[in-house]
């Protein structure tokens, strides 16, 4: 396994200067990293904690616009607000927990996509500070020093993004593979179990949520900068489908199965664009297919594939060696 | 003396709210009865105002709105047996139901989406008034024929769907089911078979509430998405498997909408609806006449 990341991290790593001619794949490469920590931190929440949730997306703009009206009109640093703002989401989830976290399953999946949907007129009505339906325009780009990162084509941003990635993944992992994500589990599978076991349902979700909303406050402040423009389209009930889609796609038992989903997703929806609007249709289809036939998703499958190919070498090497 | 917008305000939200009751009835009995949470709701709701305009419309059978509605609901209730039995059946009763429920509904309603888009191109269509000409009922108030006409066909459709409920065989084993399941099975009754019925039924409901919305508002793609959380918000007020509650609820959001239209803004309606919604679950975490096991 060891192997295998760091082949995937080589590989990762290097992607950007393969296509480094190629704007359109550039930009596409990075948008993957920005969808691979929503994927994971949703998936988080609703596989490992158990918490449906439908206002992820809500983090992600509330992470974008205060990044990016903090310095525009305050003039700090790019670097320091996406911290704060990914504080500000965190902060923001954890109020927001502490009031519909009790709720049961599909309460809580309505209470949170009606704060996104308040969220969103919310951010239409204030049109004098964030620009309403035209956006906020003219966010200040990442830079050290005098060095812009849109030099080298904007390849700069890419290892933000995937930094920002790495780092999630490994507070998720820390997360799930400590006593916190045993007691989540535990209370995703059996809730009255755990609470008579005085695990505190409530805190240990909001720990989950608050984690959660971090990183996808910090991905939201990234886009921000990274478009230098932020509107109301962070917000939009396809892209929560699109999301659930690419975990399933994936698989949602494991941590790094959203990523799978979110890189299967992107070159499905560029061999599909002939299809032009029925691609979402076609991929709406497959997931039905998937939910069916093969509920845990892709990763499963590849890792079984591995495993038994690294198994079989095993074998074979033994013969060899044997018959010499 | 109340302000003269009031009572067309009030009127406005009146119509709405039997609108609001056809497809919350729709939601509530699938939900109640076989424990589904249909997110495809809101695309069934688009496919039912998208057949009921092109059968309207084509003038297969001359501009006969009546032989379009019913067209409409018998495909819908088709085609919501042929999801009970294609999508729904093979995963009931799995380990992670709940969560795979969800999936699929919103997989099923993308997919519906998508293909009415590409069928009817996105642009919006309007269905043509079925009468003109305006009638008044009180005082000055007037009302439009054609709105009159719809409004009475949600409330045909809403008595007869409750008088089939209480007085039909099938009627009273979907009630008996959501009860409980236990002592309908031991009276002898076919889940299964009543699953197919309610989920045909309620994709019905959809279709009705589909054709009358869309012969109001427009017909497009997205036209679905706000009424099914409305659809929800409602069922959260009115209490799950509650009909009287599920049809009160209904018409208090119409009201409540028509009221944020005229003097707030139309964008504040769902914002508001969810900020009562939550003021409401926090109050009582399982709605306000809910069953507590509904809550997990």
């Amino acid at each position: 396994m060891r192997f295998i990341g760091l082949l995937f991290l080589i590989i990762t790593a290097t992607l950007p200067w393969l296509f480094y001619g190629n704007t359109y794949v550039r930009g596409l490469l990075i948008l993957i990293w920005v969808y691979a920590v929503l994927a994971q931190n949703w998936n988080t929440l609703f596989s490992h904690a158990g918490i449906l949730s439908f206002g992820q997306l809500a983090f992600f703009a509330i992470g974008g616009y205060t990044s990016g009206l903090m310095s525009k009109f305050m003039g700090i640093s790019p670097w320091a607000t996406i911290i704060v703002s990914s504080l500000i989401a965190a902060a923001t989830g954890l109020a927001i927990g502490l009031i519909t976290l009790r709720l049961g399953g599909i309460y809580f999946a309505l209470a949170t996509y009606g704060f996104q949907y308040t969220l969103l007129a919310i951010i239409l009505a204030a049109r004098d500070i964030t620009g309403g339906t035209m956006g906020l325009y003219d966010i200040p780009p990442l830079t050290i020093g005098s060095i812009s990162f849109e030099e080298f084509k904007s390849v700069p941003y890419y290892y933000v993004i995937f930094l920002i990635f790495l780092i999630s993944s490994f507070a998720n992992k820390k997360l799930l593979d400590s006593n916190i994500g045993m007691a989540l589990k535990a209370i995703r599978d059996s809730p009255s179990g755990a609470i008579s076991l005085g695990v505190n349902p409530i805190k240990y979700r909001l720990i989950a949520f608050g984690v959660s909303c971090f990183f996808t406050g910090s991905a939201g402040a990234f886009y921000a900068h990274y478009f230098k423009f932020v509107d109301v389209s962070m917000i939009s009930f396809t892209t929560v489908i699109i999301l659930f889609l690419m975990i399933i796609i994936g698989g949602r038992d494991s941590l790094h199965g959203p990523t799978l989903g979110v890189f299967i997703w992107t070159i499905l929806a560029e061999l599909m664009r002939p299809l032009g609007i029925l691609r979402f249709g076609a991929v709406g289809f497959l997931v039905i297919l998937f939910i069916i036939f093969l509920p845990s998703g892709i990763l499963p499958i590849l890792m079984k594939a591995w495993n038994f190919f690294v198994a079989h070498t095993i074998k074979r090497t033994q013969q060899i060696m044997k018959q010499n | 003396m109340l302000p003269p917008e009031i009572l067309p305000t009030l009127l406005s939200g009146f119509i709405l709210g039997s609108l609001y009751a056809l497809m919350s009835t729709g939601i509530s009995i699938i939900w109640s009865t076989t424990g589904l949470i249909n997110w495809a709701h809101g695309a069934l709701i688009t496919l039912g105002g998208y057949i009921s305009w092109y059968i309207y419309t084509s003038q297969i059978f001359g501009a006969n709105f009546i032989f379009a509605f019913l067209v409409t609901v018998s495909i819908l209730f088709i085609v919501g047996t042929l999801l009970e039995f294609t999508l729904f059946r093979p995963i009931r009763g799995q380990p992670d139901w709940d969560l795979r429920s969800v999936f699929i509904t919103l997989a099923l309603g993308v997919s519906i989406q998508s293909l009415l888009t590409y069928i009817f191109n996105p642009r919006a269509k309007s269905v043509p008034p079925i009468m003109s000409g305006s009638i008044p009922i009180f005082g000055s108030l007037m009302i439009q024929l054609h709105q009159f006409f719809i409004f009475i066909i949600a409330v045909v459709s809403l008595i007869s769907f409750s008088i089939f409920l209480k007085k039909s065989k099938i009627g009273m084993a979907i009630t008996a089911i959501s009860q409980d399941i236990t002592g309908a099975q031991i009276v002898g009754i076919s889940v299964n078979k009543v699953y197919a019925y309610t989920i045909g039924i309620g994709a019905a409901m959809a279709g009705i509430a589909g054709a009358l919305l869309g012969s109001i508002y427009f017909i497009s793609p997205i036209m679905g998405n706000e009424p099914l959380f409305k659809g929800f918000i409602i069922i959260v007020f009115g209490g799950m498997g509650s009909l009287e509650g599920t049809i009160c609820a209904s018409f208090i959001t119409g009201l409540i909408e028509a009221l944020v239209q005229q003097y707030i803004s139309p964008f504040w309606v769902l914002p508001a609806l969810f900020i009562i919604m939550i003021a409401i679950l926090i109050i009582r975490p399982h709605g306000i006449g809910g069953r507590k096991e509904a809550v997990k």
